[in-house]
């Protein structure tokens, strides 16, 4: 049987909100809070092109989590995630440019509207399971792109919509990308703190059960067809958090920005960060953004090396890292970066000796 | 090897300290336990005439199985005979073609399995169907779902109450373990487990739902004599201590007579014994239903 390191030696729960933690020993405490600390500094030494990747980072750790939630803690599959964050963007688009709303109070909305599609979309899966409701679930895509698409009146249709900012508040000048920055980044760690919470609580002990063992959970007395809809009803909450704060910083909307394909590369380096952990969501997202934008930099060396061709060059050359990337993954550590994560902390805490 | 029941005793007399008393107070803040004139008297499960077929086979043909309080009821049958698909129907996954069950005078024969679950008919499987990816401990916490008494908004919020709440899940949840002799297993992700400890957590996870009743299918099957004498100390110590009524399937016949109060015989689908241990192991029916060839010698090692 395996040693049991999920800590440090030394460390031992004195009660019983000690085993409940999220960080169990004061130097984890300490840099997590150096490590928030760090990213709020950001704000004041980066330049706005960083910053704006730092948004990116943020609005998809989100956004992953969210997917996490519905996949990696309950094993529900959606292959209509990147619509639901869509669907958040033009829930502030439209309440705001239709009904006047601000930012804030528009931003709860861009959760719960895209929570109740969620919910609505999540009732297959009380039935079906696996690849059958992975189809079931493009339905939810197609649906949300083609409502976007032809509710004119509304939406705009292809034009897409104008989003605003929220309106200065004590001073602070929410059009400026570094207060902008700092409104996203205490949303996510907000959000990432709840899906923490959620995750160690009830609601996310009864997820875990119905993925690791429906059946059983149902004979154990979980609701699981009430359990997977709630699962896509946060899950599709936290989509469409992302997307208000994605949708904020562009302060503009397209339904061109939600494909099939991103909802994919959503599940695939889902996979790649790691299934069934918060951090692997974030890792997930992070990585994917990166190889964005390192595919954008390379767009003007492909230019200049194969000229009028690059723009094909260079679309096709980030679907071919994206797949390399989740293969090589999938193929090193099936169970993603989190779990090589884990490796590495319990090789130091078991220093020097390997076993 | 066959377990010995003066090696269980024995283990019981040595226990220090026996836990399950927070879970034993958590229960009788909801119910009294049965007083003793209740004990045998009163019927609190009945399945009446059940019938259940797959395709042509009849797994069960107008099966009554009544279980009273303070009893521990044996199901015994040779492989097939319907003793799973019977607590299946009444557990509430598998629908009965004719029959209804009551539980506590209430027709539950329709109700969903989460329902009847948090109702207090915990089981086990005979295929252990754990949470594999939770340690022994989460697994426990999570049988103890229906009990917490806090909404999703709550817990993701992690308000005080929330976490107070949480800790005396928890509580009742080591409580458990302790009772277990699972102490140094209690964060081991269950997957990591030998097969034995996976049965036993198993045990407790349907532990912490509450039982008013406990089913159980197989609890000792492929356990070496020691896992098996423990989970016989276990089921004893439930049954006495919480006065847990138990159904439990069992093919080791030793331990059923030694420890049930009574015994019920499947064959084919068919109910065709219930009595007393004694009057079981003499029945020449069951003898040659259930106990085939090796009948003689079993029967006269039982007698
Ligand atoms: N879901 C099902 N579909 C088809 N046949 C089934 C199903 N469940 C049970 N059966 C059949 O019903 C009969 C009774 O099965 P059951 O599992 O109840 O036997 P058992 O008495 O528990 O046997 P064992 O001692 O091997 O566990 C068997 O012939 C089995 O094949
Ligand atoms: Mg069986």
């Amino acid at each position: 049987m395996a040693l049991n390191v999920d800590r440090p030696c030394g460390t031992f729960d004195r009660n019983y909100y000690q085993a409940m933690e999220i960080f169990r020993t004061p130097l984890r405490k300490f840099l997590m809070v150096a490590f928030i600390v760090v990213m709020y500094v950001f704000a004041f030494i980066l330049d706005d092109y960083l910053l704006s990747i730092l948004i990116v980072f943020c609005a998809f750790s989100v956004g992953m989590t969210g997917l996490q939630i519905i996949t990696g803690y309950a094993g529900q599959i959606s292959l209509g995630h990147a619509a639901f964050m869509g669907v958040g963007m033009y829930t502030v688009a439209i309440f705001q440019e239709h009904l006047g709303f601000n930012f804030w109070m528009a931003l709860p909305l861009a959760g719960l509207i895209p929570m109740l599609i969620g919910m609505l979309f999540g009732i297959p899966a009380v039935r079906i399971k696996g690849l059958y409701l992975a189809f079931a679930s493009l339905a939810a895509h197609f649906v949300i792109v083609y409502t976007i698409n032809n509710w004119r009146s509304v939406t705009n249709g292809t034009d897409g919509m104008y989003l605003h900012r929220p309106a200065p508040l004590l001073g602070i000048d929410f059009l400026i990308d570094q207060y902008y920055y700092i409104l996203v980044l205490t949303v996510t760690i907000v959000m990432i703190y709840f899906a923490k919470n959620l995750t160690r609580t009830k609601l996310g002990r009864a997820f875990v059960a119905v993925r690791d063992n429906d059946i059983a959970a149902e004979v154990m007395g979980i609701n699981i067809a009430h359990t997977k809809v709630l699962a896509f009803g946060i899950g599709c909450f936290y989509a469409g958090i992302a997307g208000a704060i994605g949708g904020g910083y562009y302060e503009y909307v397209n339904v061109e920005w939600f494909t099939l394909t991103d909802s994919i590369w959503y599940l695939g380096f889902l996979v790649v960060g790691g299934l069934g952990s918060i951090f692997g969501a974030i890792a997930g997202a992070v990585v994917w953004k990166t190889l964005d934008e390192l595919s954008t930099l390379m767009t003007p060396l492909a230019e200049a090396l194969l000229g009028g061709m690059a723009f094909y060059a260079s679309a096709a050359f980030s679907l071919v890292i994206y797949s390399l990337i989740v293969i090589v993954v999938l193929v090193l550590e099936p169970r993603g970066i989190n779990h090589r994560w884990q490796i590495i902390k319990r090789s130091y805490r078991l220093h020097p000796f390997p076993y | 090897m066959a377990v010995d029941i003066r090696n269980v005793a024995k283990k019981r007399e040595q226990r220090y300290s026996y836990g399950l008393t927070l879970l034993r107070e958590s229960i009788e803040k909801d119910r009294d336990l049965p007083t003793e004139d209740e004990i045998f008297k009163k019927v609190i499960l009945k399945a009446e005439d059940i019938t259940i077929s797959f395709g042509g086979l009849n797994a069960l043909s107008d099966v009554t199985l009544e279980l009273r309080e303070g009893e521990l009821l044996a199901i015994i049958g040779p492989n097939g005979a319907g003793k799973t698909t019977l607590l299946n129907v009444i557990s509430g996954f598998y629908r009965a073609q004719k029959g209804e069950v009551y539980f506590q005078d209430q027709k539950i024969t329709h109700f969903s399995s989460h329902r009847i679950a948090a109702m207090g008919i915990c089981r086990t499987f005979q295929n252990i169907a754990l949470y594999t990816g939770l340690s022994v401990i989460d697994n426990i916490i999570a049988g103890r779902h229906p009990h917490i008494n806090y909404n999703f908004l709550n817990g993701m919020l992690y308000f005080p109450w929330a976490r107070r709440e949480e800790a005396r899940q928890r509580q009742i949840a080591e409580d458990i373990v302790d009772f277990l002799e699972m102490e140094q297993v209690r964060n081991t992700t269950v997957g990591m487990l030998s097969y034995g400890l996976r049965k036993r957590a198993e045990l407790g996870r349907a532990l912490a739902l509450e039982p008013r009743i406990l089913l159980l299918d197989e609890p000792m099957a492929g356990m070496n004599l020691d896992e098996k004498e423990d989970i016989a100390r276990f089921i004893i110590d439930i049954h006495e201590f919480l006065r847990i009524p138990i159904v439990m399937i069992e093919h080791d016949m030793g331990v059923v007579m030694d420890i049930a109060d009574r015994i019920v015989v499947l064959d084919f689908g068919v109910k065709i014994g219930d009595g007393l241990p004694e009057e079981i192991g003499k029945d020449p029916k069951v003898v040659s239903a259930y106990l085939g060839a090796t009948g003689e010698r079993v029967a006269w090692k039982i007698s």
